[in-house]
C-alpha cells in the first residue's frame, strides 16, 4: 500500500512542482496517476522512491516512511519507465543478475527469480546479446524484468508505453494487469487516457502540481468519456475555432 | 560498493573508447614518440647528415676538408643564390672565403637564417671545424717555440661527476620524461571514462534505475571512483608498456636515450606504486566529482578538458624541475602530481626520499578524500537527478 499525505516538492528557486498531494493506492488494484506534462506526476513518483526528499507532507510505502526508512522502501518497490534505461554493454541476464546483487538477493535467488521472468517475457532469444543491439521492445522487456526481479509487493510505472510502438506498448499493458492480478500495488503515472480506461480502478489527476481529482474512475468519469472529464478537471477552454 | 565496483570495471573493460585511449594509446602515443625522438636525435648525431654549401671558387683544400670530415658538399655559383636558398629553406648554411686581407687573415663568413634550428646547428659545427684547424695551427706554432700548451694555459679546468648517478640511475632523458609520462596518463587514461560513469549514466536514464536500487549513494560513488581508479592505474601502467616496447625495440638513436638503462629496481617499484595508489585514487575522485557536476556527458568532456590543465602544468614543470633548485624544496611534497613526478624522478636518479615521498602519498590520499566526501556529498543532493 502506498499512503501519500499533503506532499509538497519545492525546488530551489521557489518552483512549486507538487502541493499537497495526498492519496491512497491498495494492493490489487491499479492506481493512475493522470496530469499533462509537467503536471508533477514524475515529482511524486520521485517522492514515492526516495529519489527526492518532500518539502512537506509525508509518505509511506509497505508502511514504510519515504524520509525515515528510505532503504526500506526502495526495497519494496520496482520502478520502470521508458527513460529508465540499460546498460548497452551488458547482456540482459548480466543486468538482471547485477540488479539481483544490488537487491541483496542470494545467488541461488536470483537464479530461480531469473527462470521465472525469462520464461513470462520470453527474454531467452535475445538477452545474452549486449542491450547495445536490442529492439525497443526486447529493451522494455528486460526493464520489465529488471523492475519485477525481485518481486517488490509495490510498482511504479511512469509514462511506460512513451515512445513504444503498438506491439510493444501491447506488452507492457498485459504485464500491468498480470501485477494487478498478482495482489501488486500498481501506480501507474500517464496522460494516455484510453491506457487508463483500461487498466485503472481508481485515479488521481494532478494539474498544476495540485491534486484536483482523486476516486473510482467511473465516479470521474461521471458517465462522459474519460478524456471529457479529465480536460474539465485541468480548466482546458476550446481555444482555437475553424476560419 | 563491489557490485558496484565490479560492474563498473566490466562495462569499461568492454568500452572500445577506453581500451583505445586508457591501454592502446599510451602504449602506441608512447612508442611513437620516443621512436621519433630517437630518429631525431640519432640524425643530428651523425655529421654525414649535415649539408653545407660552399660557392664554387671555394679553394679545393677547404672542400676537400669539408667532405673529409663527413659533411655533404654541394655547390652554388653565387652568394645571391646562396642566400636565396638558405632563405626558401632549402640550404642550412652557406660558407664564403673572402679573399684575405691586409694581414693575411682569412676571412670567412657562415651564413645562416636565426629562424632555422638547423641552420643554427649547421652553423655551430662549421664554426667548430675552423676552431679545430685554428687550434691546430697554434699548437704546432707552440711546439716550433718549444712551448707546450699547457705552458701558456693559466687554468686547465677539469669536471669530475662524484654523483652517484654516475654508474646507476636511468640517463637525463628518462629522468625527466618516465615521471611526467606516468602521472599524465593517471589523469587521461580515466578522462573517457569519467564522463560516462555518472553524466552518462544522468543522460541515459541509468543513474536514477541505480538511484532507486536499496544501495546507499556513498556505495555508488566508492564503486564508481575504485573502479575509475583502476583504469587510471593501469592507463598510467600501459605508458610504461610503450617505453618498455621502446626499450625493448631499440630504434637506431636510442642509445643515446638509454645510454645509463632505465634505472629501475625492486625499491623503484614498490616507491612508485605507493606514490601512484594516492595518486590515481585522487584523479579518479576528482573525475568523479567533475562527471556528478555536469549535465550530460558532452558537457563533462568539456569540464574534464579544463580540468585536465590543472593536471598537465605540474606535470610538464616536473620535467623541468631539475634545472631549478626547487627539486629538493619542502613546498614540492606539497603540491599534488608535481609531487608525485619530483619523487619518481628522485627515484629513478636511485636518490629516493622516502620521508618526502611519505608526505607526497598522505597529501595526495588527502585530497583523494577530500574529493571523494564532495563527490559523495553532490551524489546525496538532489541536483544529480533534477540537473539532469
Amino acid at each position: 500500500m502506498v499512503i501519500a499525505k499533503e506532499l509538497t516538492k519545492e525546488f530551489s528557486g521557489g518552483k512549486l512542482a507538487v502541493s499537497n498531494v495526498s492519496f491512497t493506492a491498495r494492493p490489487g488494484e491499479i492506481f493512475g496517476l493522470l496530469g499533462v506534462n509537467g503536471a508533477g506526476k514524475t515529482t511524486t513518483l520521485r517522492m514515492l522512491s526516495t529519489v527526492l526528499t518532500p518539502t512537506a507532507g509525508s509518505a509511506t510505502v509497505q508502511g514504510f516512511d519515504v524520509e525515515k526508512e528510505p532503504t526500506k522502501v526502495r526495497e519494496s518497490i520496482g520502478f520502470l519507465s521508458t527513460s529508465t534505461a540499460l546498460y548497452g554493454r551488458l547482456s540482459g541476464k548480466e543486468v538482471l543478475q547485477y540488479f539481483g546483487r544490488l537487491y541483496g538477493m542470494s545467488s541461488d535467488k536470483i537464479k530461480e527469480r531469473i527462470e521465472i521472468v525469462e520464461s513470462l517475457l520470453k527474454l531467452g532469444e535475445f538477452w545474452n546479446r549486449n542491450c547495445d543491439s536490442y529492439s525497443t521492445g526486447q529493451k522494455q522487456r528486460v526493464s520489465i524484468a529488471r523492475t519485477i526481479l525481485h518481486d517488490p509487493p509495490v510498482l511504479f510505472f511512469d509514462e511506460p508505453t512513451a515512445g513504444l510502438d503498438i506491439v510493444s506498448a501491447q506488452t507492457v499493458m498485459e504485464f500491468i494487469e498480470s501485477c494487478k492480478a498478482a495482489g501488486k500495488t500498481v501506480i501507474f503515472s500517464t496522460h494516455i487516457m484510453s491506457e487508463v480506461e483500461r487498466l485503472c480502478d481508481h485515479i488521481a489527476v494532478i494539474h498544476d502540481g495540485k491534486l484536483v481529482a482523486d476516486g473510482r474512475t467511473e465516479d470521474i468519469r461521471a458517465g462522459r468519456r474519460l478524456e471529457e472529464a479529465f480536460l474539465d478537471l485541468v480548466g482546458y477552454k476550446k481555444e482555437l475555432t475553424h476560419a | 560498493m563491489r557490485e558496484v565496483f565490479l560492474k563498473e570495471l566490466r562495462e569499461m573493460f568492454r568500452d572500445k573508447r577506453v581500451r583505445s585511449t586508457a591501454f592502446l594509446g599510451p602504449i602506441i602515443l608512447i612508442f611513437g614518440l620516443l621512436f621519433l625522438l630517437s630518429t631525431v636525435i640519432g640524425n643530428l648525431a651523425k655529421p654525414q647528415s649535415v649539408k653545407v654549401h660552399l660557392l664554387e671558387s671555394t679553394p679545393s683544400a677547404w672542400v676537400k676538408r669539408f667532405e673529409a670530415e663527413k659533411y655533404q658538399v654541394q655547390f652554388v655559383k653565387s652568394e645571391p643564390e646562396g642566400r636565396k636558398l638558405i632563405t626558401d629553406g632549402k640550404a642550412r648554411t652557406l660558407v664564403i672565403f673572402d679573399a684575405p686581407g691586409s694581414g693575411k687573415v682569412l676571412k670567412v663568413r657562415v651564413l645562416f637564417d636565426e629562424s632555422e634550428q638547423l641552420g643554427q646547428i649547421g652553423k655551430e659545427r662549421i664554426l667548430g671545424v675552423f676552431r679545430a684547424v685554428n687550434e691546430k695551427k697554434l699548437a704546432g706554432y707552440l711546439k716550433g717555440q718549444n712551448v707546450t700548451p699547457e705552458m701558456v694555459s693559466e687554468i686547465v679546468p677539469e669536471a669530475v661527476n662524484i654523483g652517484v648517478t654516475k654508474d646507476k640511475g636511468a640517463g637525463e632523458f628518462l629522468v625527466g620524461f618516465l615521471p611526467y609520462l606516468i602521472v599524465i596518463w593517471a589523469f587521461y587514461g580515466g578522462m573517457s571514462s569519467a564522463s560516462d560513469l555518472v553524466a552518462g549514466e544522468k543522460e541515459r536514464s541509468t543513474l536514477e534505475t541505480l538511484l532507486i536500487s536499496p544501495v546507499s549513494r556513498t556505495q555508488i560513488v566508492l564503486g564508481k571512483i575504485f573502479a575509475l581508479g583502476v583504469i587510471c592505474f593501469l592507463s598510467s601502467l600501459s605508458s610504461l608498456v610503450g617505453l618498455g616496447l621502446f626499450v625493448g625495440v631499440r630504434p637506431p638513436g636510442s642509445e643515446m636515450m638509454l645510454n645509463k638503462g632505465l634505472g629501475i629496481n625492486g625499491s623503484t617499484v614498490v616507491l612508485a606504486i605507493a606514490l601512484l595508489i594516492p595518486l590515481v585514487l585522487m584523479m579518479a575522485s576528482l573525475l568523479i566529482l567533475i562527471s556528478s557536476y555536469a549535465k550530460n556527458a558532452r558537457e563533462a568532456q568539456t569540464y574534464l578538458s579544463l580540468g585536465s590543465f590543472v593536471v598537465i602544468m605540474p606535470a610538464m614543470f616536473s620535467q623541468f624541475i631539475g634545472l631549478t633548485e626547487f627539486g629538493k624544496a619542502a613546498w614540492v611534497d606539497y603540491v599534488p602530481v608535481l609531487n608525485v613526478a619530483n619523487h619518481l624522478r628522485l627515484a629513478l636518479l636511485s636518490k629516493p626520499d622516502f620521508a618526502g615521498a611519505g608526505v607526497a602519498i598522505v597529501v595526495n590520499l588527502v585530497l583523494a578524500l577530500l574529493a571523494g566526501w564532495i563527490a559523495v556529498r553532490m551524489f546525496h543532493k538532489e541536483t544529480i537527478i533534477t540537473r539532469a
